[in-house]
């Protein structure tokens, strides 16, 4: 199964050209109108703290024990044959399963997609699948270039999935990583398709002759197998303990994985150790086996083991493999902040729908996990007893906690026994598209928020409620007077759920606070979804005045079980009230008193605030993003891509010195950054120091050779020498590692031109608006050297 | 007489019997798993105990192997209306790998105290009709949730949670028909309450469920919410 690219944020380094300077916006009348919203809230009996700020803030507490990582290395893992030698029922019942006919080498496993000869075809490009002697690849035609001839080495997906099943393909490249191949084929659609988020942002669509290859957010092949902090993917879960991290001494990146089907390991963790210590007679006798019975686990717990992959996540550090703590890596609620991937009832907003069941009344007061229903091994389905059952439809996965509806199921159903209608997934569990694919490939999914159909109210967030999704004839509103007639009162929405949906409707700070800053709230998805719309909407950096019920509010909720929600009233009460003593006072203690787990608490609460001042940075706030990005390195001076994000708004600024200071500060934390270094290239060679920018760029490809856009910067200060032939070969270097970088096209365009090669010239103007059709130079220099071209014959 | 009768069911049934051909000792990882399992995931600790923690309604699991032959432990958990007609004991709906490993762990536990007396389970009250919710209440709940509904029962003050107080209308009046009929079908775990709170689904007739129902909405002298009022099930 192919995905879309999930969004990850803050803790990687982004651009290597500094975006220009944009005047700072937060203006005096959005201060004062804030300040007007405010007074009238006093006179309405709210008391506000407005207490002016003197002197420098407190010291925030150093660190007193930073994360200590578990060493789990590749040779860790055993492989599931040596599973199967003791645990035989077990392994046979997964190598049925979708897990373990996930992916694969393209040898062992089916692929669906035909790899015939006959050409997928697009408006500007001809794409060639062909099988010859076991081996399958795709030969990429356009005119003017070469035949691009890419094997394809791992097979993603098999198109299991009921509710639309794609398959994929990886090709592994010279600098050591396996890339995404944007050709996928849908098995329910019988087509090939591209992604095009990122792109032109049509979703998911078949290849047709009117869509330019450019269109594919994977063309060129950018998306690498793994998780690495340089190429935005959520490809670490397509296949088993995949690793994947650049090797700055052998100057090539390192990817390992096991297989790309999902084996036991994936789930249990690390397996030689448990095999060595079975076999030691002390080892058994002290019950330490090296391994922990999944069976044990807790509902959350539980929960945890199929998060690893079935959650959309943000990632806190690199280095994540099962067996490790997923806390320390990754937050599984941040996602939430900025993309609201779930709507306030848990309905995909976007893309991911396992994560829903966070939201579920089976989980927030039930005791549902996902074994509750899925064995982990078959993938089969059961009861909540873990009696197998027969199909995804059966009923008794819901009757069987659900007993009463069983007892009489027409009373409750209005629909002729065993008819589809009558099943409890076609009213709570139907198969909706995930959003941000579009319709044009069916991707549709179980909603696993487990809702109850409220045609209306779906209709006005989006959704096609359960009833529509079969009586499409019927209007919304027909549809709810029918729900009426046969249940009365519709059960209400959960309160945090309300809540949430009533704030999204006020422009009142307090009473939204009142809504959804509520901290003995149960529903913990809700809460922080609420917490983080609250944090969005209502709370600027260092404000002036705030109501002191937001503050005790976000006080009491500090000291939540859950550690991100935690993490988010810490980040709200030190973004918008940082600076006043009492808040202050809060977040000292909350760090004195957060034990062990306090380098998880810093790792969230940096990563918020530097996802706050990102979003200024990207607005154009360098200012704002520098006074939040300082508030974050006070919870984590130590981290070196907020050093560099840092960087990055002081270069937006013109202040280069700044800009320079942080950069080399983030490479003091962590050398191993060629972006970092880029970054300092940039800006020394923008303050007119260009031997010192190349020995920057220079050492970023020491680390990295095909670096694209240390070749292409190198390329700029050759340009700028007007050294071109050392100009031409850099550009080149970045092309054959990212041909989607239009200006290194347009300046080796240039470069062609003058040097009198307008063949070649007119090729790389053409790729040039290959990915940046709008690009207006390229538009004039191609009819330039097109009416020059015809001249000359 | 009844004791004898029971024993003669289980020559039929589980006499020559052996547990998936494992007669190897438990490991103490396998053990610990059991153990675990017990006392988090099912509800048999709601009224056995296992050293000195849980209910006092049953018999103590901790010496059980002294008093039980494997067959009989195996037999109860399986299906203990079976065994002892009338007992107090539901019968909890578990995958086979489960109760076999229960019963491993059971049968191989190590002495640690002197056996008490080796009384077999016994009904907490006697039969009562399916329509009599106030009987049925007294047989199966009011040793937890305490005859008036409570939550004070005789057994409570053994349980790591206290028991619903089913006479407390603030408390009731937010549970719908169907939860309350869910929960004591299901048990408490599935509500994400205690899962010591066991599932009767398996022991009690839809008839008994709602007498059940009916007198618990008797004791908080209240409905469920509106919205669940609409009659449908």
């Amino acid at each position: 199964m192919m995905s879309p690219q999930k969004k990850r944020r803050t803790r990687k380094p982004e651009t290597a050209a500094p975006p220009d300077p944009i005047p700072t916006r937060f203006t005096t009348r959005r201060l004062l109108a804030l300040l007007a919203a405010v007074a009238t809230l006093g006179v309405a009996g709210v008391l506000v703290i407005r207490k002016p700020v003197a002197g420098p803030p407190t010291p925030l507490p150093p660190a007193r024990a930073t994360f200590r990582d578990t060493a789990i290395a590749a040779g860790d893992f055993a492989g599931t044959e040596a599973c199967g030698r003791c645990h035989a029922p077990q392994v046979a019942a997964w190598k049925g399963s979708t897990h373990a006919r996930a992916g694969g080498v393209p040898a062992a496993v089916k692929i669906i997609a035909s790899f015939n000869g006959a050409p997928i075809r697009f408006r500007d490009a001809q794409v060639i699948p062909l099988a010859r002697d076991g081996r399958f690849s795709f030969t990429v035609r356009q005119a003017g270039l070469p035949d691009q001839v890419i094997p394809v080495d791992g097979v993603i997906g098999g198109g299991h999935m009921e509710g639309g099943g794609t398959q994929g393909f990886v090709t592994a490249l010279d600098d050591g990583t396996y890339r995404f191949v944007p050709f996928d084929f849908s098995r329910h659609d019988g087509k090939w398709f591209c992604n095009t988020l990122g792109r032109t942002n049509r979703g998911w669509v078949p290849i047709s002759d009117s869509l330019p290859i450019a269109a594919c957010v994977d063309w060129p092949p950018v998306r690498v197998l793994g998780d690495e902090s340089r190429f935005s993917n959520c490809m670490s879960c397509h296949g088993s303990q995949i690793q994947v991290a650049l090797d700055t001494t052998a100057a090539r990146y390192r990817t390992s994985f096991t297989s790309l089907g999902i084996n036991c390991e994936s789930c249990h963790g690390p397996g030689k150790r448990h095999i060595a210590l079975v076999q030691d007679p002390a080892a058994v006798a002290s019950g330490n086996i090296g391994m922990t019975a999944l069976a044990t686990y807790g509902k959350d717990s539980s929960l945890g083991v199929c998060w690893q992959c079935h959650a959309l996540k943000d990632r806190l550090q690199p280095g994540f493999v099962s067996g490790k703590p997923l806390a320390a890596y990754y937050s599984l609620r941040t996602p939430q902040l900025g993309d609201q991937a779930y709507l306030p009832d848990g309905r995909v907003r976007t893309f991911a729908y396992q994560q829903g069941h966070w939201y579920s009344d089976c989980y927030v007061n039930g005791g549902m996990t996902c074994t509750s229903c899925h064995d982990p091994h078959s993938q089969g389905y059961r009861d909540v007893n873990g009696t197998p059952l027969p199909g995804r439809f059966d009923d008794r996965q819901c009757t069987s906690c659900h007993a009463s509806k069983a007892v009489n199921s027409t009373a409750h159903t209005h629909h002729t026994p065993s008819s589809a209608g009558s099943r409890c997934t076609s009213c709570h569990m139907p198969y909706l598209q995930e959003p941000e694919l579009g319709n044009a490939i069916r991707f549709a999914r179980s909603d696993h928020a487990i809702p109850i159909p409220r045609p209306v109210f779906d209709s006005t967030s989006g959704v096609t409620s359960a009833c529509k999704g079969c009586h499409a004839d019927r209007s919304e509103t027909a549809l709810e007077t029918q729900l009426s007639a046969w249940y009365g009162t519709i059960k209400p929405h959960a309160r945090a759920i309300d809540g949430l949906l009533r704030a999204r409707a006020t422009s009142d700070r307090a009473a939204a606070a009142r809504l959804v800053l509520v901290p003995d709230e149960k529903h913990t998805a809700v809460q922080f979804d609420g917490m983080a719309y609250f944090l969005e909407r209502f709370l600027d950096a260092d404000m002036e005045s705030i109501e002191r019920d937001v503050v005790s509010r976000l006080e009491r909720i500090a000291s939540h079980g859950d550690i991100d929600v935690r993490a988010l009233a810490l980040a709200s009460l030190h973004f918008s009230r940082g600076n006043d003593r009492d808040v202050r006072g809060i977040l000292i203690r909350a760090l004195d008193g957060a034990g062990n787990e306090e380098s998880y608490l810093r790792a969230r609460w940096g990563m918020i605030l530097g996802y706050l001042a990102d979003k200024q940075r990207n607005g154009g706030n360098p200012s704002a993003a520098i006074t939040i990005y300082r508030k974050a390195l006070e919870v984590e001076p130590s981290a070196a891509p907020l050093h560099l994000n840092l960087g990055l708004a002081f270069a937006q600024t013109g202040d280069a010195a700044s800009a320079i200071a942080e950069y080399r500060r983030s490479l003091e934390l962590d050398a191993r950054q060629p972006l970092a270094l880029v970054n300092l290239g940039i800006a020394l060679d923008d303050g007119g120091r260009a031997e010192e920018a190349i020995d920057a760029y220079r050492r970023a490809l020491r680390m990295n050779p095909r670096d694209p856009l240390a070749n292409f910067n190198l390329g700029n200060v050759y340009l700028k020498a007007t050294d071109l032939a050392n100009a031409a070969t850099y550009y080149e270097r970045a092309i054959a590692s990212d041909p989607s970088i239009a200006l290194a096209h347009l300046y080796l365009a240039r470069i062609r031109a003058t040097q009198g090669d307008l063949p070649a010239a007119l090729t790389q103007v053409r790729l040039t608006l290959q990915f940046d059709p709008s690009n207006e130079e390229a538009t004039a220099l191609r009819e330039q050297l097109t009416r020059v071209t015809a001249e000359a014959r | 007489m009844r004791h004898l009768l029971t024993a003669g069911v289980l020559a039929l049934s589980f006499g020559t019997r052996e547990l998936d051909g494992q007669n190897s000792a438990l490991t103490p990882f396998g053990a610990a798993k059991a153990e675990s399992i017990l006392r988090h995931q099912l509800p048999c600790l709601g009224c056995h105990t296992l050293q000195n923690e849980g209910g006092r309604i049953g018999p103590d699991l901790t010496s059980v192997r002294e008093r039980r032959s494997t067959a009989y432990i195996a037999a109860m958990i399986a299906d203990p209306q079976r065994v002892v007609p009338g007992s107090a004991m539901p019968r909890m709906p578990m995958p086979e790998a489960t109760r076999d490993l229960i019963v491993r762990f059971l049968d191989e536990l190590p002495a640690t105290a002197p056996a008490p007396d080796a009384a077999a389970p016994t009904p907490a009250a006697p039969a009562a009709a399916a329509t009599d919710g106030s009987a049925l209440y007294a047989r199966w709940c009011a040793s937890c949730h305490g005859a008036g509904g409570k939550g004070d029962g005789p057994n409570a003050s053994f349980l790591p949670v206290k028991p619903a107080q089913h006479a407390s209308r603030q408390a009731m009046e937010v549970r719908s028909d169907d939860a309350l009929y869910d929960t004591i079908h299901g048990g408490g775990a599935i509500m994400n309450r205690s899962a010591r709170m066991p599932a009767f689904g398996a022991t009690l007739t839809d008839p008994e469920i709602r007498a059940l129902i009916a007198h618990i909405r008797s004791l908080c002298n209240c409905r469920g919410p509106e919205w669940s009022r609409d009659g449908t099930r």
